[in-house]
């Protein structure tokens, strides 16, 4: 079952294999020459020293070296939060719908294994794949996106990293293998993934994501600016810095845990419905036959 | 004989409708049974019923003397389901399915399968979805041969085919059941073209089974008879009457009994058995006695 699970999908890999290949040699061609710069000028302790505002010369060359590099990664970062949808429409919408709509399922459903073999292995084979495929991917931007900003809270920053990026790719799947089961149509199945993707990725990131933990409260521009402002910060001319709410840059990986928990959670949620509809007691209708002209006449001759 | 497939009270609800209901069946090991109603009938949904793709929602199914729950093991190593317009992974080789077919199956035939293949001039290292209509079919018939299953069933196998196309697939479907004692459950809404291949028949229309019996002596039961308009008789042989001016055509179920006086009885075929049972299911004239649903 397991060969039969990866000859079925062995089409979606290989694109998407194709996809990412062409991506990383991109990320690492354009990331080799940005972490070159980025050593060699020292930016390091410029960066901690930008933060603080005061050395001339070292916001010039961050300056610089952002025209010069950050252009292309922060472009990444707006489109690849999309990245996961697009997971979920061409490897998980078909990986169920594509047999209802071509009736293979009858197919699978009478050879000698259970029908809960055979989706439990199709489920494990495909969201393994996608687990270890996105991981790797989410390492690659991880490195990719170390130069470009101090704080790791920002979004580029924490949308790709190793925990949260394969949370979300695997919701995308989730949601893309039930709303398969649902619609039983590939296009529409693909189609439903967009909308419901965004209603469940938008209010986490932008609404819970802040308010994991009770914000800490400071006036040191050195601690916000590396951690995560939740505040505007507005100075009159010639006032201290005001004290700001922000979440401390230590609670990166205990943001990421509880985002990518959230995001499992509602995963498995989704799947769990999807194994019941395909499993229990609901067994599919059969599709609409195609001869409907034909329909309450028997025909007797030949 | 011993039975193949025995239905008792099976039935299956679509939310409040019935698709299937108080479906009786017994149907000898080794048969050819044709399942023959109009679409919509439930051909379909006793078909799935049988091949464990559904669950019943009423009744029970024993295949070979033992109750087979859908998606049994037991069961489906017993069973092979082509279905209509015979899918297949489009994307497969035709090497691939028997690949597919040999890992999911703890009974397989390579050999047989290779040598199907060969026989019908398709190549192995063709794509499914590239190959013919027909030559689909005998792909999917010979994916499902190869499993070695005792009860084979194919739902409306050759509707989809052109008429050569038809006649080559009844012709290997019958061909290799012959010899091994393989049961074959197979439905159509076109009686004449499974004329030639059923010994059995099962007439489903409305969600219920109207006729269910070995061909010859259904055929032996039925006459048809022809008499004045006037007199025409009612009672419970009486399946279908057809009236027009001044005669009128009467299909009973009398067996060899002599028919009343001026009316006249002949033979019937099994075209006109099939019709008299489905009209009668339209339009239930005159109320009929219950069917023995024999095997």
């Amino acid at each position: 079952m397991i060969w039969v699970a990866w000859r079925q999908h062995r089409g979606e890999f290989l694109g998407a294999a194709i996809l990412l290949a062409g991506l990383g040699i991109l990320l690492l061609t354009h990331g080799v020459a940005m972490h070159d710069a980025y050593d060699r000028l020292g930016l390091r302790e410029c960066h901690l020293v930008f933060l603080a505002g005061t050395d001339q010369a070292c916001i010039d060359q961050v300056m610089a070296f952002d025209d010069k590099y950050a252009g292309l990664p922060q472009q990444f970062t707006s489109w690849l939060p999309f990245l996961p949808m697009v997971a979920g429409m061409l490897a998980g919408a078909p990986l169920l719908a594509r047999e209802f709509e071509q009736g293979t399922w009858q197919l699978a459903w009478t050879q000698g294994v259970t029908r809960t073999r055979w989706l439990a292995t199709k489920l494990v084979v495909v969201l393994g794949v996608v687990l270890i495929a996105s991981v790797v991917f989410a390492a690659g931007l991880s490195w990719w996106f170390e130069p470009v900003d101090i704080q790791r809270f920002t979004s580029g920053k924490f949308n790709h990293a190793v925990l949260v990026f394969p949370g979300y790719v695997l919701l995308g799947v989730a949601i893309g293998v039930l709303a398969g089961v649902v619609f039983r149509r590939v296009l529409v199945a693909a189609a439903v993934v967009i909308p419901v993707y965004l209603a469940l990725r938008l209010p986490i990131e932008f609404g819970l994501r802040p308010r994991y933990r009770e914000p800490l409260t400071s006036d040191d521009p050195d601690r916000i600016a590396h951690g995560w402002p939740i505040d505007d910060i507005t100075m009159g001319p010639g006032e201290g810095f005001p004290p700001v709410r922000y979440q401390p840059d230590d609670r990166f990986w205990q943001f990421q845990l509880i985002e990518t928990t959230i995001l499992l959670g509602i995963t498995v949620v989704l799947l769990a419905i999807a194994w019941r509809l395909v499993l229990g007691r609901s067994a599919p209708k059969a599709p609409p036959t195609t001869d409907g002209g034909r329909a309450g006449a028997v025909t007797v001759t030949a | 004989m011993s039975a193949a497939l025995v239905t008792r009270g099976l039935g299956r609800r679509y939310r409040s409708t019935w698709a299937l209901q108080d479906c009786d069946l017994e149907v000898p090991a080794g048969a050819v049974i044709a399942l023959v109603g109009p679409n919509g009938a439930g051909k379909t949904t006793l078909l799935q019923l049988v091949a464990g793709l559904q669950r019943p929602s009423a009744g029970s199914i024993s295949l070979f003397g033992e109750l087979a729950p859908a998606q049994s093991p037991q069961a489906l190593a017993q069973l092979a389901f082509v279905a209509q317009d015979h899918p297949v992974y489009r994307r497969f080789r035709v090497s691939d399915l028997l690949h597919l077919g040999r890992s999911l199956n703890r009974t397989w035939d390579q050999d047989f399968a290779e040598r199907r293949i060969a026989e019908l001039g398709i190549s192995p290292r063709q794509r499914t979805g590239r190959l013919s209509g027909g030559q689909q079919a005998q792909v999917a018939l010979a994916l499902a041969l190869a499993k070695r299953p005792r009860l084979l069933i194919l739902d409306e196998p050759v509707a989809s085919l052109d008429p050569l196309a038809r006649r080559e697939f009844l012709q290997v479907l019958m061909g290799t059941v012959a010899g091994e004692g393989l049961t074959v459950l197979l439905s159509s809404h076109n009686i004449a073209e499974l004329e030639r291949v059923c010994d059995h028949l099962v007439v489903v229309a409305g969600g219920r089974v109207q006729l269910a019996g070995d061909v010859d002596s259904l055929l032996g039961d039925h006459r048809v008879l022809t008499g004045p308009s006037a007199g025409v008789p009612g009672g419970p042989g009486v399946v279908h009457v057809d009236q027009a001016d001044r005669h009128a055509h009467v299909v009973a179920r009398i067996g060899p009994a002599e028919p009343l006086p001026g009316w006249q009885a002949r033979p019937i075929g099994l075209e006109e058995l099939v019709l008299a049972y489905l009209r009668r299911a339209r339009e239930p004239w005159p109320v009929p006695s219950e069917m023995e649903l024999s095997a």
